[in-house]
């Protein structure tokens, strides 16, 4: 588990980004950490992996303090960043020397894993293009089978057939006891993977729900024309190639279903994010998490 | 490994894992630089040996060669302790290099280790293995020069190795390790606290202060030399030593929570 409690960071001078943050991760979850550019998802990644130090507050992970920046704490995360480098080494050497530091690591994991993608087993890290090697990146993490693992913009670099590889795969290792936290713009790539939805924006957490709990709750659907605006479930509506993304409330438990459509959510939850707090958290309306 | 108390103690046998994982994911570079050291040492003493010996044809016309004589031997011995010092520096130099970029902070910060392992790291490869390689390099490069002086002067080349034993006193141990750790300390100092082009910074600033450079001259250059001190040089070489080593341990310190504390931003 994650916990962030009052968090408050800002780089330098600068104003916070983070104030008096709280947000919990619990294991058994794929999380999507959306937001704008300058958000601080990225800083809030780096604090949860205590790589940056807090100017109050503090991040526990399963209740010890990330930035003591332990071995014990160390092992049970794997951040897989942007931007990364890798040695000029074989793939073999590489898990040779890294992987006696995670006790769950799994050489018939890492193998699935390059299948998945597509990959050669025998590897040489030197000669990747960057998109071949953050999947060789990605299928080591995996394979370390770490209880935390973190990834900033996964997606980024990899080509269409990728990022359906990388959906697969990742949803394949999943488990109750793992938290996956993925924060990314390209909400498109990830949208069907996750399973809760964590928005930050304009310094305020704007949600942190699962996706059952969300699609219970909105109905996501499009209309080729414009819809009725006098409709008071109808709470967004925005013009798109070949119609209009929309989403309205589901008041109705028998009214059917739908998929969630994570750009129109962020784009509601950016909107109106005391309409969403409403939607979701109608008897306590005044606690909002800040973001900065 | 099971107890998560003893897991966060310093393990030296996570140590030398990470030693591995270090050299061998920058095996290029260590190559490079062990070839740069050879390469260096090789240079030197050819260097020397030409300066100091007479050529084949003159060997008549100087029956009595410049290499036999202590001084020269001592100015290869001198030489020797520069070059190491000055490698040791470099060394130290690139303990914080990896904090450079925010890549590499992040890569280092992530590895699974105590931090005083990851600090120590960079001396166990420099200040341990590669001490080993320079003086076993030096002694093999100068065994060569002794072979082949002794083909030229039969029983007049010496090796340097036996020299220094022979020449060794409490003293100049003393005084040339406490030079070696304040200087490294030193060098480790700006490393941690500016990791960018560290060894020319700290160079620039101990030839600015002079603080580094007028008692190793000194002490290499007079004292190793011509072996001018006792009684109570001895006392004034013990408290500079101590003055120093003091130092040493204090800007080791400094460097280890620096680099303790740094963040990736």
């Amino acid at each position: 588990m994650i916990e962030c409690n009052n968090l408050t960071f800002s780089y330098r001078k600068a104003t916070p980004i983070l104030k008096e943050f709280n947000l919990t991760l619990e294991n058994g979850g794929i999380y999507g950490l959306l937001g704008k550019n300058g958000a601080g998802k990225s800083t809030l990644l780096y604090l949860m992996c205590g790589l940056l130090t807090p100017a109050a507050g503090e991040v526990l992970v399963n209740g010890v303090n990330v930035r003591r920046r332990l071995p014990s704490t160390l092992r049970d995360i794997f951040l897989v960043p942007e931007e990364f480098d890798l040695p000029s080494i074989t793939l073999e050497d590489y898990c040779r020397i890294n992987a006696p530091f995670y006790p769950d690591f799994s050489m018939e994991a890492l193998k699935r894993n390059l299948e998945t993608f597509e990959m050669p087993e025998k590897i040489h890290l030197g000669y990747l293009s960057m998109g071949q090697k953050k999947k060789a990146y990605m299928c080591f993490a995996l394979a370390c089978n770490t209880p935390i693992l973190i990834m900033d913009e996964p997606t980024n670099g990899l080509d269409i057939t990728s990022k359906v590889q990388f959906r697969r795969f990742l949803a394949a290792q999943m488990n109750e006891n793992r938290i996956i936290l993925i924060s990314t713009h390209q909400v498109h790539d990830v949208e069907l993977l996750l399973d809760h939805i964590v928005i930050v924006d304009n310094r305020q957490l704007l949600l942190n729900r699962k996706t059952s709990e969300i699609t219970s709750r909105l109905r996501f659907f499009n209309t080729l024309g414009a819809p009725d605006t006098d409709d008071p479930r109808l709470l967004y509506s925005a013009r798109g190639v070949g119609g209009f993304a929309n989403i309205a409330r589901r008041e109705d438990p028998l009214d059917e279903e739908t998929d969630l459509n994570l750009e129109s959510l962020y784009e509601l939850c950016c909107r109106n994010p005391k309409l969403v707090e409403n939607i979701f958290n109608p008897d306590n309306t005044s606690e909002h998490e800040q973001l900065g | 490994m099971n107890n998560l108390d003893n897991f966060d103690k310093f393990s030296f046998s996570r140590f030398m894992m990470l030693a591995k994982r270090e050299i061998i994911s920058s095996k290029n570079i260590f190559l490079m630089e062990l070839a740069v050291v050879a390469g260096l040492i090789i240079i030197a003493e050819f260097f020397i040996s030409w300066s100091a010996l007479p050529s084949l044809n003159d060997v008549k016309e100087y029956p009595s060669c410049y290499y036999s004589d202590s001084t020269c031997v001592s100015i290869i011995f001198v030489l020797g302790i520069w070059g190491f010092a000055f490698l040791a520096n470099i060394a130290a130099s690139l303990v914080c290099l990896k904090l450079s970029n925010k890549k590499g902070r992040i890569t280092t910060f992530m590895t699974v280790g105590t931090q005083g392992e990851k600090y120590l790291l960079n001396f166990l490869i420099y200040d341990v293995f590669f001490v080993l390689y320079f003086f076993t390099v030096w002694l093999l490069v100068d065994l060569v020069r002794v072979i082949y002086v002794d083909m030229v002067y039969p029983f007049e080349g010496k090796w340097v190795l036996f020299y220094a034993i022979d020449q060794w006193n409490w003293m100049v141990a003393l005084g040339t390790i406490a030079l070696f750790l304040f200087s490294q300390a030193f060098y480790t100092l700006v490393s941690a606290f500016s990791p960018k082009l560290a060894f020319l910074k700290a160079f620039g600033l101990s030839y600015a202060v002079g603080f580094l450079l007028i008692p190793y001259s000194f002490f290499c250059s007079v004292v190793l030399i011509d072996k001018s001190f006792s009684g109570e040089s001895n006392v004034i070489v013990i408290m500079a030593s101590s003055v120093m080593i003091i130092y040493a341990i204090a800007m080791q310190l400094l460097a280890y929570y620096r680099y303790k504390e740094t963040d990736i931003i």
